[in-house]
């Protein structure tokens, strides 16, 4: 990236002197970089600013090209925030949006998705993996379902890429619009980043020479960090299917333990409740609550990732001020002491009642 | 597929690349990267260590090398440089 920031800094559309063909040169190998990761055709990918901004082109995009004859959306409920405010702002526009449940596993369930297809739908939107609770949704069985009604599949992918294996080709996922920056077919107009998208390329192929080395180690390491905890305390509650998951993201739950408290004590740990998009609010997350999950379990949830460069040590660091930090709480928990005389908080009578 | 006449590696190459590979991973002020990069050339190295193939010794010996560079590039423009606290 730093050549192109310093020193090659030609527009990759000027189409008249070295600094524009040296530019244009390395954006198409991007691509290839990019298309490589995810089974796709470097002509397919188009170059935005981020998926917020790729999943607006990609639903309006597609629900306004086919206004006339389809009028129907069917997504999930466990979508990105910037995909469900989406359904709900061409819900506003007359459109009809379907949000399929999903199981306590955090899994769509296919028999109710193809339930929900009718003659007017117009896109089937799911997220590969979960940004919460890191859960993977069936993807290859979903983009079948699409082809057999010849539905267009659109896949929030931005946290799958480069960590669990895509195939679009082969999932029959329509148009991948990727990160990045452009004039790309008239559909985004804007000059390239040059620099964002070699770095966004060279991610890619590293992402892709990696994924199996870094998932077994990120696996040993989630496997670490599990038993850690659940050696030492009990009531430690996984949000989400153990079996179809990146291992990379594990969300649990501390039963008898307040949320908040227990942030403040993990300062040390670079943790979060919720996603990091609605962190400002102290709104239970909406994953977890279409999950099923009671409120109380849901403001205690605690998201933990793993990733290429964490080690062995902070995991356990991670493990020891998480146990110290629950065992702390729950000791000073009137709730937790009645728990623990065999008082079931639900059958109580309270005075107000 | 004979390879365009350059030898493979000689086991002290090898293990002279596989030292430099360390050394410069000293040098990463940052925890992680220190980490990872010191881990990385040694199961990389563990995991090619079977190899009888002269061609794919060589690819591996230059993989090592390309690498090598890299870091050396970024530990000298980036990750040497402690930010201001």
């Amino acid at each position: 990236m730093l050549p192109f920031y310093l020193a090659r800094y030609g527009n990759a559309h000027s189409r008249t002197h070295y600094y524009g063909w040296e530019s244009d040169l390395v954006v198409e190998t991007a691509r290839s970089q990019i298309s490589d990761l995810i089974g796709a055709s470097p002509k397919e990918i188009i170059v935005t600013s981020g998926a917020t901004e790729s999943n607006n082109i990609s639903i309006k995009g597609v629900m306004h090209f086919y206004k006339d004859k389809k009028r129907h959306v069917i997504t999930t409920r466990t979508e990105h925030k910037c995909v469900l405010n989406l359904c709900r702002h061409i819900q506003q526009e007359g459109f009809e949006i379907t949000y399929l449940p999903v199981g306590s596993d955090g899994l769509v369930n296919l028999d109710e998705l193809r339930a929900a297809i009718r003659p007017d739908s117009g896109l089937i939107s799911v997220m590969a993996v979960n940004n919460e609770i890191g859960v993977i949704q069936p993807m290859e069985e979903t983009g079948q379902l699409c082809n057999e009604f010849k539905i267009p599949f659109h896949m929030d992918a931005a946290q799958a890429l480069g960590k669990i294996p895509i195939d679009v080709e082969k999932w029959n996922v329509i148009e991948p619009l990727i990160n990045g920056g452009g004039q790309e077919k008239g559909i985004r107009s804007g000059t390239l980043p040059t620099p964002l998208i070699v770095g966004f390329g060279s991610a890619c192929e590293i992402a892709r020479k990696e994924m199996d080395y870094d998932h077994k180690r990120i696996t040993t390491l989630q496997d670490r960090l599990l038993n850690g905890i659940r050696e030492k305390i009990h009531g430690v509650v996984i949000n989400g299917s153990m079996e179809r998951r990146y291992a990379g993201n594990l969300n649990l739950s501390f039963a008898y333990v307040e949320g908040e408290s227990l942030l403040m004590g993990l300062k040390e740990v670079a943790v979060s409740s919720g996603s990091a998009c609605t962190s400002a609010s102290l709104e239970p997350s909406y994953v977890l609550r279409a999950l099923g999950v009671e409120e109380d379990m849901a403001h205690t949830s605690i998201r933990f990732g793993i990733g290429r460069f964490t080690t062995e040590a902070e995991v356990d660091r991670a493990v020891d001020l998480t146990v110290k930090q629950v065992e702390k709480l729950r000791e000073m928990s009137r709730l937790y002491e009645m728990v623990k005389e065999g008082i079931d908080k639900k059958q109580i009578q309270w005075a107000q009642d | 597929m004979v390879s365009s006449g350059v030898a493979a590696p000689t086991r002290t190459e090898i293990l002279g690349l596989y030292r430099s590979l360390l050394r410069v991973a000293r040098d990463f002020c940052d925890y992680n990267i220190r980490e990872y990069t010191k881990r990385r050339t040694i199961d990389g190295f563990r995991e090619n260590q079977n190899l009888t193939d002269a061609n794919s010794i060589s690819s591996a010996y230059l993989e090592g090398k390309s690498q090598l560079a890299v870091r050396k590039t970024t530990v000298c423009c980036v990750l040497s440089v402690r930010p201001q606290s």
